[in-house]
């Protein structure tokens, strides 16, 4: 989730359905190679935490945490929907079972289902332009479109609405339920070019209902000028 | 009165069979009360062992949020201080303090979401009947010593072994991916759904580490030593001075629904007792009705001879008492046989109610033992006597009220 939101190209004026494929997931079928930071605040705790992230598709990911030193060395796998995490401390890699996608990932505010859902917004619901920017050829115009999950897609949100640049750079999503409650919200923020692409290098997730929290996840290092094997994604390369 | 005695019990063996018969029923209906009365009691006891000794304790120790939340947050910090306190007191007989957690536990090919309970296995084992509960391998051995005991049906889905080791991953509370490894030293059975199906004792140090909750618990369980209502309020008074920050709550409080039912439980043996004694008031008001009734002449030829009408009362109230006596001799005789049967034997409900009956996720034994308490068997003597005495109390008053003349009259 984290890479996919990375980068993207400019392009002739932008439709919605462009617009929306943008802020899904802009580095699919891209490969990439990232250092990210992870700053979770909650009224319980706050941790920071480092960690390294390859990518390939949006199928498949692997992530490795680099710090804090009691987590080092933990890594997650997603491939194909299923999660599954290497603990180094007791040698054991255990695969996320269904009762437990909808818990927390790493103590922070996304959960393990965040990180697998692939709900692409212009397949799965229907959208409209609510908001048209001054001047639709300004490249950080912002555009607002509505989306409603259509009646058979597996979604768990009422509507989604997304705010995102003319030069397609996401600037935010914000989640509601089927009341229409803001459930959370996604910023992008810190826009950067890397190898060529916009990307908005820091992301803030923030839940509606638990005021003062909040997941922050900024890129340090963002490299799609890599070559990764099918072999990378595998259990066997879940341990270091 | 020695004369009246006489005549009394001389009349009621004038119609020996029906006499003979009326207090049968009515020893009938004793003994099977005296049975109903010992197999409710003998499923109070079940029920209070089970319900409040062994899940609510007497007296339950939390953070004032906790039974209401039920937040990993929620805990009694200076756990080890608290509990100590609490079982210096002089009326606390046993107190065990509990971390919960709940954690993904991973077998060798499997993994399954599961409750942790952390205890100190020692005091775990003072307050409840859980070191016996071990089905296969052995109760934890320390509070710190990496070893887990599995709910049955969980080491069945996890196709864990003893001696085996299993993964246990769980959110600690600064945030971070707890994990450890433990050996697993027994399986359980408890008899509690939650707990045997999906739940897991470690100790308490291991897992206070793994959550990284140090010397905190979430809840201390106390036994004192008395079941007693009154006394367990103290006991829970004493505790509020030893944990003056933490709720402390009788199980009563804890769990209303629990002291409904037990209340319930223990009313219903009046249900039954009400039933058979309206009934045996009605077998005794015939027999002392018709006994009246054939006997108007005679009573009146006693009235014509000078006899005060009270003395007529007595009399009939006598051969009440009587009647009355015998129902209890030989409803004591069937019931204590029967009694006997039900607290040595009890009955076995397996065969209608395959696991036992289930109440709020705990399942209880199958067989019923009767408990028999003397002052219950009083109760049950002392009701036939006086629904014996109050059913003859009409006939008497309407033997004592005829007229003798009238009655001389009558054939």
């Amino acid at each position: 989730m984290f890479v996919t939101f990375a980068a993207l190209a400019f392009g002739a004026p932008p439709t919605p359905e462009e617009l929306l494929a943008a802020a899904d997931d802009v580095a699919r079928g891209d490969q990439s190679y990232a250092v990210l930071s992870m700053e979770v605040h909650t009224a319980r705790y706050d941790r920071t935490m480092k960690m390294e992230a390859w990518s390939k598709g949006t199928e498949t990911s692997l992530i490795r945490i680099l710090e804090p030193e009691k987590d080092a060395g933990v890594a997650t796998l997603k491939v194909d929907g299923n999660i599954w995490n290497y603990l180094p401390k007791v040698d054991r890699t255990m695969k996320v079972p269904a009762g437990l996608m909808s818990g927390s990932w790493m103590g922070s505010h996304f959960s393990n289902d965040d990180l697998v859902r692939e709900n692409r917004m212009s397949e799965d619901f229907t959208f409209e332009v609510t908001t048209t920017p001054p001047d639709v050829n300004a490249p950080t115009g912002v555009w607002t479109i509505t989306c409603v999950p259509k009646p058979d897609a597996a979604v768990v949100w009422g509507k989604v609405v997304v705010d995102v640049r003319t030069d397609k750079v996401p600037v935010s999503i914000r989640y509601f339920d089927e009341k229409g409650v803001l459930m959370r919200t996604m910023a992008f923020s810190d826009v950067r070019e890397i190898g060529g692409r916009l990307v908005p290098a820091t992301m803030t997730l923030t839940p509606a209902d638990l005021p003062g929290e909040q997941t922050v996840v900024r890129y340090e290092e963002l490299d799609f000028d890599v070559t990764l094997d099918d072999a990378k994604f595998s259990l066997q390369a879940l341990r270091p | 009165m020695t004369f009246l005695w006489a005549v009394a019990w001389r009349n009621l063996w004038r119609h020996g069979r029906r006499s003979l018969i009326t207090a049968a029923a009515m020893a009938v209906g004793m003994a099977i009360c005296m049975a109903m009365i010992a197999l409710s009691d003998g499923m109070y006891v079940q029920m209070f062992d089970v319900l409040v000794r062994q899940q609510l304790g007497h007296v339950q120790v939390t953070h004032p949020d906790y039974p209401a939340k039920r937040s990993m947050y929620d805990t009694v910090p200076e756990a080890g201080a608290v509990v100590e306190r609490i079982a210096a007191l002089p009326d606390v007989v046993a107190v065990s303090g509990r971390l919960v957690g709940f954690g993904l536990v991973g077998g060798a090919s499997t993994s399954a979401g599961a409750q942790l309970i952390g205890v100190d296995p020692a005091r775990e084992a003072s307050v409840g009947p859980i070191a016996d509960r071990v089905r296969t391998g052995a109760w934890l051995s320390a509070p710190g010593a990496a070893e887990i005991v599995l709910g049955d049906g969980l080491a069945e889905e996890l196709g864990a072994t003893i001696g085996g080791e299993v993964v246990v991953v769980t959110q600690a509370s600064d945030g971070s991916l707890g994990n450890a490894l433990y050996t697993v030293v027994g399986f359980v059975h408890t008899g509690s759904s939650a707990v045997d199906d999906a739940g897991a004792y470690v100790g308490i140090a291991d897992l206070q580490a793994l959550l990284v909750l140090d010397d905190q618990i979430h809840e201390a369980l106390v036994i004192g030593a008395s079941d007693d209502d009154a006394y367990i309020q103290a006991v829970a008074e004493a505790v509020r001075g030893v944990a003056p920050s933490a709720l402390v709550r009788t199980w009563a409080e804890a769990s209303p629904q629990t002291a409904q039912m037990i209340q319930m439980q223990d009313g219903s043996a009046w249900i039954f007792l009400s039933i058979v004694f309206t009934v045996a008031a009605f077998g005794v008001l015939n027999t002392m009705m018709m006994s009246v009734f054939e006997r108007t002449r005679e009573l009146g030829v006693l009235r014509a001879l000078g006899m005060r009408p009270w003395r007529l009362v007595v009399l009939v109230l006598m051969e009440s008492v009587m009647l009355a006596g015998l129902a209890v001799a030989i409803g004591l005789a069937a019931g204590g046989a029967l009694d006997a049967y039900l607290v040595t034997t009890g009955i076995d409900f397996s065969g209608t109610l395959e696991d036992g009956f289930e109440f709020s996720g705990v399942v209880f034994d199958p067989v019923v033992k009767g408990v028999v308490r003397a002052e219950r068997i009083v109760q049950a003597s002392l009701a036939v006597v006086i629904v014996a005495v109050g059913a003859g109390v009409w006939p008497a008053w309407r033997a004592s009220r005829q007229d003798p003349v009238a009655s001389l009259r009558a054939d």
